[in-house]
């Protein structure tokens, strides 16, 4: 088992209203050594992310209250349109993954994911954020990954 | 001819009158013939009740012939209107009928009469019918459109419910499966090698429930027609590289060898990229859990034997074997491997089913060979140039306006041929045989049902959809001798004329002709027997 210790802790909001699925995920990151927030519906996921300003954000689509793409959408009318925010769902609807990219995701992964591409790429997502910190508007984009 | 025959009699001249009603009582039965002298008299006997027919004098001091004629026409539009007259001239008579009357008879010539009201009184018949026959086919129409439009939103349906049960059933897999991976990651505490074990057999299941779940959505997917590929060039290599490295765990634990063995210098090929990976991993998946032990599985890409237009990826192993009448079967919707054959009985029988359809989708051919205990090898071939894979549309209509406009809905996936009439459709058949034949059926020269039976006569069972505005009738009776056939009515937007064309095309309707011999379509499937008429 790989670790993905961080020197100074990093800070990972998951919006997802399945609340086993959000667990799981919360256990996979913090033993990555990240600090996890969570949010099991679109408007708490604002919220959080307006509080707590995490380093990234993964996000359902499917949510409860607002789709996963307009929390995206409001996080950017915040300002916080820096923040990458990785896509995962369970749906095949055609055009969801196209969708998610147009919007500047970081990521998109299809359920059930591979959790070792989940942490590889989110390592490179942040890293990638880090390098660009200087230079607000280039964040950069993986684009096309699907677990 | 008519048991009560009630005709509508203008004349002043009473004397003319009384002639005329002796005349008609006596040369036809049952006639009943109501005079009247002028024009008041003649607009309160029109609108009071019907009438077969109407005579009517041209001339009178107190009412002008044209005027009864107008009012005739107002009030009663579709009752045979005659003028009897003592002298009308040619000019008379046209203006006449060009007002709307049905005839004119000169009164010196009294024998005319009765055949002149005879062939009235059948064409104000055949104009009834003609106009009865009219609105069923508009009623028709529209009930056609109708169930259209609930076929349409049922289909609709299925794919929602399919799409959200998919969902619902991968929300809690995905938990599941994450849960197990923790649990064997060590993040929950130290294993033993049996726990890992068990818990690495659990894991393999919910990859097999995770498959099953998208095979069973890509099938709605493929019988709704929604299943649509997205072509670029792909190095066909790559795909059966990435393949040994997604199932080389799998294999090294069921200790079998896995590898590829590649033709140098292949053309890249138009190809949707994650369909055709799908189609490889399926039958390596199916390989690897068919073949025992220390056996072997190998992926072969390169040319096709017989012709440089077609690539060939075959994946064969050391497995049981598929005996030869299930050669063919294996591919069919929900085939199971028999109960008793394999230990390793799973899936609901789509996998094969869904590499068969979307290899067909690219243009290709899949085949099974076999020899019961030495192994089996499973074959594709996909073209080599998205040109090959269109298929070629001859359209044939007798309307430029249409011919084009089709030709432009068409043409971003058809090979699309035109003809203007049956004659140069068949000589385009000659040229370059179509693969579908969308066909007018009113058409100058060689018609409709003149020309599918040429068709039939030389190129056999090619897809006929025939498209016209007349679903009922002795053209529709003409052409069924030449059935099977789609029938499309018209008029029909060019994105739903393209719809059809490709589900003819996937051969969805194919099956239906074998039972039915035809069907309706407006615009989409629809059976309707419209050889039975009433």
């Amino acid at each position: 088992m790989t670790t993905y210790q961080q020197s100074n802790r990093k800070t990972i909001l998951i919006v997802e209203d399945d609340v086993k699925t959000a667990r799981a995920l919360a256990i996979r990151l913090e033993a990555a050594g990240y600090e996890v927030l969570t949010a099991l519906d679109g408007v708490q996921g604002v919220r959080r992310a307006l509080d707590h300003r995490p380093d990234l954000i993964i996000s359902d689509i499917w949510l409860p209250v607002g789709i996963g793409f307009s929390v995206a959408q409001r996080l950017q009318r915040a300002g916080l349109g820096n923040i990458p925010v990785v896509f995962m769902t369970a749906s095949r609807l055609p055009g969801l993954k196209e969708a998610a990219i147009q919007l500047g995701a970081a990521a998109y992964f299809e359920k059930p994911y591979d959790p070792a591409a989940l942490l590889r790429t989110i390592v490179c997502v942040l890293d990638t954020t880090a390098n660009h910190r200087d230079h607000p508007g280039t964040h950069a984009h993986i684009q096309g990954i699907t677990a | 001819m008519h048991s009560s025959l009630r005709i509508l009699h203008l004349e002043d001249n009473p004397d003319d009158a009384a002639l005329i009603r002796r005349k008609l009582s006596k040369d036809i039965p049952g006639c009943e013939v109501h005079h009247v002298e002028n024009e008041e008299q003649f607009s309160k006997a029109l609108e009071a009740s019907d009438w077969n027919l109407i005579l009517a004098d041209y001339s009178m001091p107190s009412a002008h012939g044209l005027d009864a004629l107008a009012l005739a026409r107002q009030l009663r539009p579709g009752t045979p209107f005659l003028f009897l007259s003592g002298m009308m001239g040619e000019e008379r008579a046209v203006e006449s009928l060009k007002a709307g009357a049905t005839d004119y008879i000169l009164k010196d010539r009294p024998a005319r009469l009765v055949p002149a009201i005879r062939r009235a009184l059948e064409l104000a018949e055949a104009r009834e019918r003609r106009e009865r026959d009219e609105k069923q086919v508009r009623q028709i129409q529209g009930e056609l459109e109708k169930s259209n439009g609930d076929l349409r939103r049922r289909n609709e349906e299925i794919q929602n419910f399919y799409h959200t049960l998919s969902h619902e059933l991968k929300t809690p897999l995905t938990s599941v499966k994450e849960f197990i991976s923790i649990v064997m990651d060590g993040l929950a505490g130290a294993l033993n090698e049996t726990q890992l074990e068990y818990l690495a057999i659990a894991k393999e299941g919910c990859d097999q429930l995770g498959v099953c779940i998208n095979d069973l959505l890509d099938a709605t997917r493929l019988d709704t027609g929604k299943l649509r590929l997205e072509f670029k060039p792909i190095a066909l290599e790559v795909l059966a590289q990435r393949a040994v490295t997604a199932f080389g765990p799998a294999a090294a634990r069921k200790q079998l060898s896995l590898r590829t063995e590649v033709q140098p210098g292949l053309p890249k090929v138009p190809l949707d990229e994650h369909r055709i990976a799908q189609v490889i991993s399926n039958l390596v998946s199916n390989a690897l859990k068919y073949t025992p032990a220390g056996g072997e599985i190998v992926i072969k890409v390169g040319l096709a034997s017989s012709t440089s237009e077609l690539l060939q990826v075959t994946v064969s192993d050391t497995g049981c074997g598929i005996p030869r009448e299930d050669h063919e079967r294996v591919f069919e919707r929900l085939y199971q491997v028999r109960a008793g054959d394999a230990a390793t009985g799973q899936g609901v029988g789509l996998g094969l089913y869904l590499c068969r359809e979307l290899v067909q989708l690219h243009g290709g051919r899949i085949w099974a060979e076999s020899t019961p205990g030495k192994g089996s090898t499973f074959c594709f071939v996909v073209p080599t140039t998205q040109q090959l894979l269109r298929s070629n549309v001859l359209v044939v209509d007798d309307d430029p306006d249409l011919l084009e406009m089709l030709r432009a809905a068409l043409q971003a996936e058809f090979n699309v041929l035109t003809a203007h009439d049956g004659v140069e459709a068949l000589k385009q058949m000659d040229q370059r045989t179509a693969d579908i034949v969308l066909l007018d059926l009113v058409m100058p020269g060689l018609d409709g049902p003149g020309t599918l039976n040429e068709i039939r006569k030389r190129w056999g069972a090619v897809p006929v959809i025939v498209h016209t505005g007349h679903a009922e009738g002795e053209l529709i009776d003409q052409v069924l001798t030449s059935s099977p056939f789609t029938l499309l009515a018209k008029p029909c937007p060019p994105k739903r004329v393209l719809e059809v064309i490709r589900k003819v095309e996937r051969g969805m309707d194919t099956a239906m002709w074998k039972k039915n011999h035809h069907n309706v379509l407006k615009p989409e499937f629809q059976q309707k027997s419209i050889g039975a008429k009433s």
